[in-house]
């Protein structure tokens, strides 16, 4: 009878051994769905507006200017094309060598009736073509960037004529997918890998002899450029090692 | 006297050519720069001829609360009734992945992977109508970067494009022609099952007046009054 006592009073001890584990496990199970559950919402969005400035002619395209508005504002941006195999111009001869293999290579003739136009894609669909490169800045300190997983700009052909004239060429509209690196953020955007954008904008030449272009993301009152903020947690590794915990309690 | 009232008819219209213009341009500015938030709904999946829709939520006055929509040639693909069929053949044909060091896939909408190129529309209740052709860049991350479009990363995308607007709009638009550039991002809450896509961004229109023609009729005419 006292042996059965005893047995009983090690069971219940036991028991409840167990059920203080499993109650540990549940509790550290539950904190692990919390945190997974608080990093998938750990999102927002910036918006932002640019204005900046810079040439197809130079090497390598570079387009720099300022954050002129929204929550990342104030702060500079930049834009650079990789421009390897592109000619240089021969300053020897009345063809622009350089914009018309740009031209070329990059854009296609649209010939719907009254929406006549010439696509541009940047980088074109052959895989292995080079993504554009961007960055901000913030004032405050913080960065962020990566690469445009494409641009896209458009001329229109005003008068239907399948030429692109220079003064078609310098009205052209731009809009870009954006991608960050998580090598490439600091500051408050450093734990921040998922992070996307995209944006709304016009490419305009502003200079003609020097081919300088106006990049701009227009306004700073109404800012058209986002850039959506996930912390997928890639810099943590903390699963394998929390579920390594779990297990270890049940051991 | 036949000469003297020719002359005064010929001073006449030259004052309501030269009026006319001017009158004109009070309600079309020769350029109008239209920029503005939407958000809607679509699926090009389930739906044949896809039509994204919603309203413009904020932004210029001229198109505030206007309805848009934008629609999907997709007589090439495989039917809506088999949307996987239909997924795969958009993915396998037309997703370009970039393995960089932030991998991703982008599918570009225009005439190559639709037999002709996406169109679109904005309909304001008061102030008119107008639209064009526009090409739609969708890019999808590749979060854990294993080459696999996963189901969850389905559920996120961002998205942009440039438009054309044709000089067929109406009411304030008519006349008007030029291109425009749009952004923002997609949600699917429920890839798996070919739920909607949630869609939002922010566009912007460069317009400027196509009314050409009637520049070049008019001075015709002026010409030919002194011949």
């Amino acid at each position: 009878m006292r042996q059965q006592l005893n047995r009983g009073l090690k069971t219940q001890k036991k028991e409840g051994v167990l059920n203080r584990k499993l109650l540990l496990g549940i509790a550290v199970l539950c904190i692990l769905v919390f945190a997974v559950a608080g990093a998938s919402a750990a999102t927002r969005t910036e918006r932002f507006s640019l204005n900046g400035a810079g040439s197809f002619m130079a090497h390598p395209p570079t387009f720099a200017g300022l954050i002129t508005g929204g929550t990342m504002y104030p702060g500079t941006f930049r834009v650079v094309f990789n421009d390897t195999g592109w000619p240089t111009d021969d300053p020897g001869t009345p063809q622009n060598e350089r914009l018309d293999y740009i031209i070329a290579h990059y854009f296609h003739y649209h010939a719907t009736v009254g929406a006549e136009c010439w696509d541009g894609y940047f980088p074109t669909t052959d895989p292995g073509d080079p993504q554009v490169e961007w960055r901000f800045y913030t004032d405050a300190g913080d960065t962020v960037g990566g690469n445009y997983s494409q641009i896209t700009m458009t001329v229109k052909d005003l008068n239907a004529n399948g030429i692109m004239e220079a003064s078609e060429y310098a009205n052209k509209v731009i809009s870009g997918n954006m991608i960050a690196w998580i090598d490439y953020s600091r500051g408050c955007f450093r734990t921040f890998c998922g992070t996307t954008g995209s944006f709304p904008g016009t490419l305009k030449v502003v200079n003609a002899v020097t081919m300088e272009e106006e990049w701009s993301v227009p306004s700073p009152s109404l800012p058209g450029g986002r850039l959506y903020l996930k912390d997928t947690g890639c810099a943590m590794g903390v699963e394998p090692s929390s579920w390594g915990s779990i297990k270890s309690i049940y051991r | 006297m036949t000469m003297k009232g020719n002359m005064i008819i010929g001073l006449f219209l030259l004052a309501g050519m030269i009026l006319s213009p001017v009158c004109a341009s009070a309600q079309l500015p020769e350029a109008l720069t239209v920029q503005f938030f939407f958000d809607g709904f679509g699926n090009a999946m389930v739906n044949s001829l896809p039509v994204y829709a919603g309203a413009i939520y904020a932004g210029d006055p001229l198109i505030l609360g206007a309805d848009w929509w934008i629609r999907i040639d997709d007589s090439t693909w495989p039917p809506a009734s088999n949307p996987q069929a239909r997924w795969d053949y958009l993915f396998n044909n037309f997703a370009t992945y970039n393995p960089g060091p932030a991998p991703s896939w982008t599918i570009i909408f225009d005439e190559q992977s639709c037999a002709t190129k996406p169109v679109w529309e904005i309909n304001h209740a008061t102030n008119g109508m107008m639209g064009g052709t526009l090409v739609v860049v969708v890019t999808y991350t590749d979060d854990n970067s294993n080459g696999i479009l996963d189901i969850e990363e389905r559920l996120f995308a961002v998205y942009s494009g440039t438009m054309i607007v044709m000089n067929r709009g109406n009411g304030i638009f008519a006349g008007y022609c030029g291109s425009g550039a749009f952004g923002g991002a997609l949600q699917n809450s429920d890839p798996a099952n070919w739920a909607d896509d949630y869609v939002e961004g922010s566009c912007l229109l460069e317009l400027q007046n196509c009314q050409v023609g009637t520049r070049e009729s008019s001075w015709t005419a002026i010409k030919s009054m002194y011949r």
